[in-house]
């Protein structure tokens, strides 16, 4: 009884938490607040993950998303000129324009969400990492590989981007 | 009188959780003491002598009194919410990797069967943290010491993950209490001396590319005391610096019981007939060991350039551990 | 290939001298350790260590030579002329004591350990006592007086030096009113004698000058001619 409740409240804490600074995130006017309320909204997803007991997706979630593209993000605001008093505009204009991609989108979600077929999983004991592995590298191998290339093509890119010209050596 | 069987799961976790803090408390004043012997010694001193009679003993625990009456000071300028919220977050991250440690067989916070990884997956945390810590003071020091310390952690996790993978690789399993099991019998069996040389190599590459990871020397320019005050926690005093400060040896802790899990064989003794003497105390004692080390490293090189920095990071380690990887990947298959 | 070579090159100095900087902190881990564990041990300095100054009264001439040494003047002297009745005893050296010392003071606290008075002191009383702990609560503790005359003696012994050196004086005038009575004898001559034996020479003119007549029968005591210029001046300084 007390355990069901406790759970309860830790499942509702992960929504709030999630859901909450989501909603911060969106509407805060200093850029920096928003991209550190993202972290509590990316924590609480990777508890949700947990609560489906996918543990090996919960710490790649903290370990991508959080040590990888937020701290990417944030400093990407710090290398931004003036970030102290960064603010975004306040005020939406062409509210109805804006309607439209907005109901667009939010019908398509709705309609994902009504048509997928949700089941209740059994929470399993047995890990998920052998079975992750294994599919990694024998059904999903292409699409594996092709991300990885993907990666390894935006990391050289960058490194080509970001290395100084020949011309700019002999200064 | 309630049936307590079936809560006794969460009164054990309960009863833990603060076990751990306790101890993490305890390893912090111990550890700041020893750090303080270590450098004098090192030095041809004696460090501090005089609090508690013997060798000052009891000067962590006047350093943690003073600590705790200290005037909490935020700037006026600083960003008071995120201000507040660092320490919190950066403790959080270093508390939370304690979870996974394995004191003994049945005396870990969670087996959990991702374990390595889930501690590589939590100390990113302590970035987040940093980094928040550094923006919120409105210094330029703290600023300085928050951008370079995230930079160096987001860089050596890499080596980090990758000289984990070799002992991960070799047991089959990311659980720790599994890694462990599989090194029993003797310090022959440990990980470190299996395959030598490669895991030699990925245990000293491990235990370097930790201490960028917790900002020790010679890689402790976020708090550089020369260059930045002290780096991202410049602006904090009292309990919130306090809270820094355990994380960082929290996080010493953290790093030298991954290495002792993964390479130095846990909880067992060298030499099977010393099991008697029970495994936590072998346990805390390899992870001590490796503490000293990294203050006898401290107290014996001096502090790196940030370009040596990441030399030595995306240069050395990174392409040694690419090799170890692949060697040690063909050995596990040669050996079926 | 060069680069190569470096770049193993370095790895490998990089492990070997690491290994060495470690090894020699090691070493140092066990060595005896340099620190002096200050309260309760204590270094024995030197004995020529400049720490903190004594002077040893009892072989002090009151010559203030020191005095006048210190380049911030903070040794104050006064002296009395020693008579039959005080029973001033004999100097370490054996030879009786010619002028008591009432008054020795130095302000230790803004002394500058130039160690001048320590040089100049002709009978090694003033001396460095090899102690540096003079912390005090208050400036006036830092005050040493070594003198053990006690104030009224102090001031008895001073009205007599007054009282002995006014009357020197009229018996001084009154000589010298004899002797002009006498026959006009100049005397410029005998002038530096006395002067020349007492122990200062720069004082000579003011000896002159306060000695307003001239002669030499006040020759018993050496010291005596220069006794008065010497007073005035330590009490100028005080």
């Amino acid at each position: 009884m007390i355990l069901h409740f406790l759970t309860q409240a830790v499942f509702w804490f992960l929504v709030i938490l999630t859901v909450g600074s989501a909603i911060v995130v969106v509407f805060n006017k200093r850029i920096l607040h928003s991209a550190f309320a993202l972290l509590f909204t990316l924590c609480g997803v990777a508890g949700l993950y947990v609560f489906l007991s996918a543990d090996f997706l919960a710490a790649s979630q903290m370990l991508v998303y959080v040590g990888g593209i937020l701290t990417l993000i944030i400093f990407g605001v710090f290398l931004t000129a003036r970030m102290y008093n960064m603010s975004i505009p306040e005020q939406t204009h062409q509210r109805f324009l804006a309607l439209l991609p907005v109901l667009g989108l939010g019908g398509i979600i709705f309609y994902v969400l009504n048509s997928a077929e949700w089941h209740l999983i059994t929470p399993m004991v047995a890990p998920t990492t052998e079975n992750l592995g294994k599919m990694l590298l024998t059904t999903y191998l292409v699409p594996f590989e092709v991300a990885s290339m993907l990666l390894l093509a935006a990391l050289i890119g960058a490194i080509r981007l970001a290395r100084p010209r020949k011309e700019d050596h002999d200064d | 009188m309630i049936a307590l069987e079936p809560y006794l799961d969460l009164i054990i976790s309960v009863v833990y959780v603060v076990g751990i803090v306790l101890f993490l408390s305890l390893f912090a004043l111990f550890a700041t003491w020893l750090e303080r012997k270590v450098a004098g010694h090192i030095q041809d001193r004696l460090g501090p002598m005089e609090t508690g009679g013997w060798h000052g003993w009891l000067q962590p625990i006047a350093d943690a009194i003073k600590l705790l009456i200290k005037e909490d000071i935020i700037p006026a300028a600083a960003d008071k919410k995120l201000f507040k919220l660092a320490p919190y977050l950066v403790f959080i991250g270093s508390l939370a990797g304690f979870a996974v440690l394995p004191f003994a067989a049945n005396l870990i916070g969670s087996d959990l069967n991702i374990g390595v990884y889930y501690v590589i997956a939590v100390t990113s945390l302590v970035v987040i943290g940093i980094l928040m810590a550094g923006w919120a003071s409105n210094n330029k020091w703290s600023m300085y010491g928050a951008m370079r310390s995230a930079a160096q952690m987001i860089s050596y996790e890499i080596p980090v993950a990758l000289s984990l993978l070799i002992p991960v690789m070799m047991a089959g399993t990311m659980s720790m209490v599994e890694i462990v099991d599989n090194q029993a019998g003797g310090f022959w069996n440990w990980y470190v001396f299996r395959t030598m040389p490669f895991s030699l190599i990925a245990f000293v590459i491990y235990f370097w590319a930790s201490l960028a990871e917790v900002n020790r020397a010679p890689f402790d320019l976020p708090e550089a005391e020369s260059e930045l005050v002290a780096g991202y926690f410049t602006e904090y005093s009292g309990i919130r610096w306090a809270m820094f400060f355990l994380a960082e040896y929290g996080d010493m802790f953290v790093v030298s019981a991954i290495a002792a899990t993964v390479f130095l064989g846990g909880w067992y003794a060298p030499f099977p007939f010393l099991d008697i003497i029970p495994g936590p105390i072998w346990f805390i004692g390899k992870t001590a060991f490796l503490v000293f080390v990294q203050m006898w490293l401290r107290w014996t090189l001096p502090r790196l350039r940030v370009d040596q920095l990441m030399y030595v990071c995306w240069k050395i380690f990174l392409p040694f551990s690419f090799a170890n990887l692949l060697l040690v990947g063909l050995w596990v298959v040669l050996k079926g | 290939m060069n680069a190569t070579y470096k770049y193993f090159r370095d790895i490998y100095l990089g492990v070997t001298t690491v290994s060495l900087g470690m090894w020699i902190t090691f070493r140092h881990f066990f060595m005896p350790t340099i620190t002096v564990q200050y309260p309760r041990e204590k270094l024995i300095y030197p004995p020529r260590a400049r720490t903190e100054l004594r002077n040893a009264i009892e072989s002090c001439n009151g010559c203030l030579q020191c005095a006048r040494a210190c380049p911030v003047e903070i040794i104050h002297i006064e002296t009395a002329k020693a008579q039959d009745e005080d029973n001033a005893g004999n100097m370490p050296d054996g030879k009786p004591r010619k002028l008591l010392v009432l008054t020795f003071d130095v302000e230790m606290s803004k002394c500058v350990h130039c160690g001048l008075c320590v040089e100049v002191c002709p009978t090694e009383s003033m001396h460095w006592n090899n102690e540096h702990e003079h912390v005090t609560f208050t400036r006036e503790e830092l005050m040493r007086h070594w003198a053990t005359y006690p104030p009224e003696e102090v001031r008895r012994l001073q009205e007599r030096d007054e009282i002995l050196k006014a009357e020197k004086a009229k018996q001084a005038a009154e000589a010298a009113a004899k002797k002009a009575a006498a026959g006009d004898q100049p005397a410029p001559k005998p002038v530096s004698k006395p002067a020349a034996d007492g122990a200062e020479k720069p004082a000579q003119p003011s000896a002159a000058a306060a000695t307003p007549a001239i002669e030499k029968p006040a020759k018993p005591e050496s010291g005596d001619g220069t006794d008065s210029p010497q007073k005035e001046n330590g009490k100028e300084k005080a």
